[in-house]
């Protein structure tokens, strides 16, 4: 089944101001973003999220590039005339009016009939739990509350897309992860697209269909939570999403599997169809796939690399330890369950085991 | 915990020998000769220095001066119409200049709006008065509401201003996410969010204008004279207890005024401190 394209955004480029002081903040970005879809802009602060956001919200001309959505030109509508909504980073309630009357405030504009205003308000406090202080004034509840409302309120109209900034970030920890739960929900319940965006990538981990990877204006790299953690596109997305161990190496044999060499010695045979002989390549592994023993312990699966190393500081989190580790002149970290595994002592020479099946071969 | 007796190097100004009779001296100068004038327009006798008796005397006097209400009466036309016209126009400089974004000779035109405040006010009386001699123009009391329209503005301008650059203007972008076109942004978030600045504006607009000495007086032509400008010609042939009793209600009127405006801005804040 082929699915709908909501969001078409084609080769869109946005510079701010001219000359010397341009800002190339959005930089030929191309994307599909399917309908009822819960689609993550994830990157850190400045690479252009809000920015695409404005562009697709109207807030924003674009410097080249289109945008279209359900197959309609947007570029000439104004703001008002988007079938869209957005959840603004700070709420942006109205201070003067009442909670009943923000969520209204789109309804009236688009020239409801009250009947019809009162029952979609009704629908949608219901929906994210705020019946309860529909007469309240913004400024007489919590910032959760406000979130909420932010949210009736953009999803009153029903728009065909709902555009998230950042909703969770000034939420206290406890609350962010019991809104990101809801959020998802809501999502599934109502089958709007959303298109929200973050700089945490646990938030983007845990709730999206699909991640966008972007760094400096560029799309980095576009999957699933799972794509995107396990088989990052390069050094960038490895890095930003989760936590990842570097090596490097070069790639000597060609064929089905090939061998790298890495630059502290030992080698590797992996099968992957990105590099050429002679590529100078960058493998990655994350800390819980790197096996740690004790000294004496024997080799656990075949196709991986062995090395000695030494503990040089441990984290005792709970459920995992986190452990640094000195190995060939580098920190590799690892990540072990609690229980399962002997515990070591800080100093303790050890053995670790990368194996073959677990690493990523990257580009340098 | 801190010891009580522990040393600053810098002490409260309050604790400088004669602080306190400085400043005591100072309030009594300028509030004194106030309280007493009010309190003699309550004074029985006919010498305005010679205290008899409490009485309403002069204020029933001042109803039977026909003089004094025809004055009244244009001093309060005249802010009826000036102050509302300045605070309009006030409010639009003021919508220009926060909301209007870059634009050439944005800052001179800042400095253009706010500059009467500085010129001396003689000097914008005379050369008003030789505007409209220049051109002829001889309306009576529209060439005074003309006037003090104009000097008003910046002071309406003031308050609508800063009232509206502590304004979110993200609020009005919301208000477009949410289907609103440029004029219902402004009618149904702009404006109700600006409005206890324009009333404050409005206020300070109008007592200024029922103030006004300088100008009105300049400008004023026979038959068009102010409360101000004929409590000045009463004066002129001696201090009449009337005086006092003339002085004082016009003191109440800008009092109470003045209170509506702090009242009203003071609401403002506390509505900034939330949104
Ligand atoms: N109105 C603007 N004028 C000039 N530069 C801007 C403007 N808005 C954003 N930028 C710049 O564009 C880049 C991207 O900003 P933004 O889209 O806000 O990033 P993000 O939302 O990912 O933090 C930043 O370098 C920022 O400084
Ligand atoms: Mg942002």
């Amino acid at each position: 089944m082929r699915k709908n394209v909501a969001v078409d955004i084609q080769q869109v480029t946005k510079i701010y101001g001219t000359g010397n002081a341009a800002v190339t903040a959005v930089n030929n970005v191309t994307l599909q973003i399917y309908d009822n879809e819960f689609l993550t802009l994830l990157g850190p602060s400045g690479c252009g999220k809000t920015t695409l956001l404005r562009m697709i919200a109207g807030f924003e001309d674009m410097t080249k590039g289109h945008i279209n959505l359900f197959g309609e030109e947007i570029e000439d509508l104004p703001p008002n005339q988007r079938p869209v909504n957005t959840v603004f980073q700070h709420y942006a309630l109205f201070p003067h009016l009442s909670v009943y009357e923000n969520v209204a405030f789109g309804l009236r504009r688009l020239k409801k009939s009250e009947a019809e205003i009162d029952h979609r308000c009704k629908e949608v406090l219901a929906l994210t739990q705020m019946e309860a202080l529909a007469e309240r004034r913004p400024s007489q509840m919590s910032g959760g509350q406000q979130q909420r409302v932010a949210l009736a309120r953009a999803l009153a109209p029903n728009p065909k897309v709902l555009l998230l900034d950042e909703p969770l970030s000034a939420l206290d920890l406890k609350l962010r992860q019991a809104m990101r739960d809801e959020l998802k929900q809501l999502q599934q319940k109502t089958g709007i697209t959303f298109i929200f965006v973050t700089h945490d990538q646990e938030e983007a981990l845990a709730m999206s269909d699909r991640i966008v990877v972007i760094s400096e204006g560029k799309v980095q790299q576009v999957g699933t939570p799972q794509a995107v953690y396990e088989a990052p596109a390069n050094r960038f997305v490895a890095n930003f999403i989760g936590e990842a161990n570097m090596l490097e190496a070069s790639c000597k044999t060609t064929g089905k599997n090939m061998t790298f060499t890495l630059v502290g010695g030992g080698t590797l045979k992996i099968s992957t169809p990105d590099v050429a002989a002679g590529d100078a390549v960058t493998i990655m592994i994350r800390p819980e796939k790197v096996k740690v023993l004790a000294k004496t312990g024997k080799k656990t699966t075949p196709s991986s690399l062995q090395m000695e190393a030494k503990v040089i500081e441990q984290t005792y989190l709970g459920s995992v330890t986190h452990l640094d580790l000195a190995c060939d002149g580098q920190t590799l970290k690892a990540c072990i369950n609690q229980g399962a595994h002997a515990s070591f002592a800080t100093g303790d020479e050890v053995l670790i085991e990368i194996p073959a099946d677990n690493c990523r071969v990257l580009r340098s | 915990m801190a010891s009580p007796h522990r040393k600053s190097k810098f002490r409260p100004i309050w604790d400088f020998p004669g602080f306190g009779g400085l400043s005591v001296g100072f309030f009594a100068f300028l509030y004194v000769p106030i309280l007493v004038l009010v309190a003699y327009s309550f004074n029985g006798s006919k010498f305005a220095m010679v205290w008899s008796e409490f009485s309403w005397r002069w204020y029933l006097k001042l109803l039977e001066n026909d003089d004094i209400h025809s004055a009244a009466i244009n001093s309060l036309i005249v802010a009826f119409f000036a102050a509302p016209a300045a605070t309009i126009m006030a409010t639009l400089a003021a919508l220009v200049m926060v909301r209007g974004g870059p634009f050439r000779s944005r800052a001179f035109t800042a400095g253009l709006i706010t500059l009467p405040l500085m010129v001396p006010e003689i000097v914008t009386a005379v050369a008003t008065l030789i505007f409209f001699a220049l051109l002829n123009i001889n309306l009576g009391l529209i060439n005074i509401i003309l006037a003090h329209t104009v000097f008003c503005i910046p002071f309406a301008y003031m308050p609508i201003r800063a009232a509206l650059e502590a304004m979110d203007p993200g609020l009005e972008v919301a208000a477009q996410d949410l289907y609103a076109d440029r004029w219902d942004a402004f009618r149904y978030v702009t404006l109700p969010l600006l409005t206890p600045g324009i009333m404050s504006g409005f206020m300070l607009a109008f007592v200024i204008s029922i103030d006004d000495f300088i100008i009105t007086l300049m400008v004023a032509g026979a038959g068009s004279t102010t409360l101000p400008v004929y409590i000045y010609s009463m004066i002129r042939t001696g201090v009449t207890p009337e005086v006092n009793a003339v002085s004082t209600l016009l003191l109440a009127v800008s009092v109470i005024l003045v209170s509506v405006y702090w009242l009203l801005s003071s609401a403002n804040r506390k509505g900034e401190a939330i949104g």
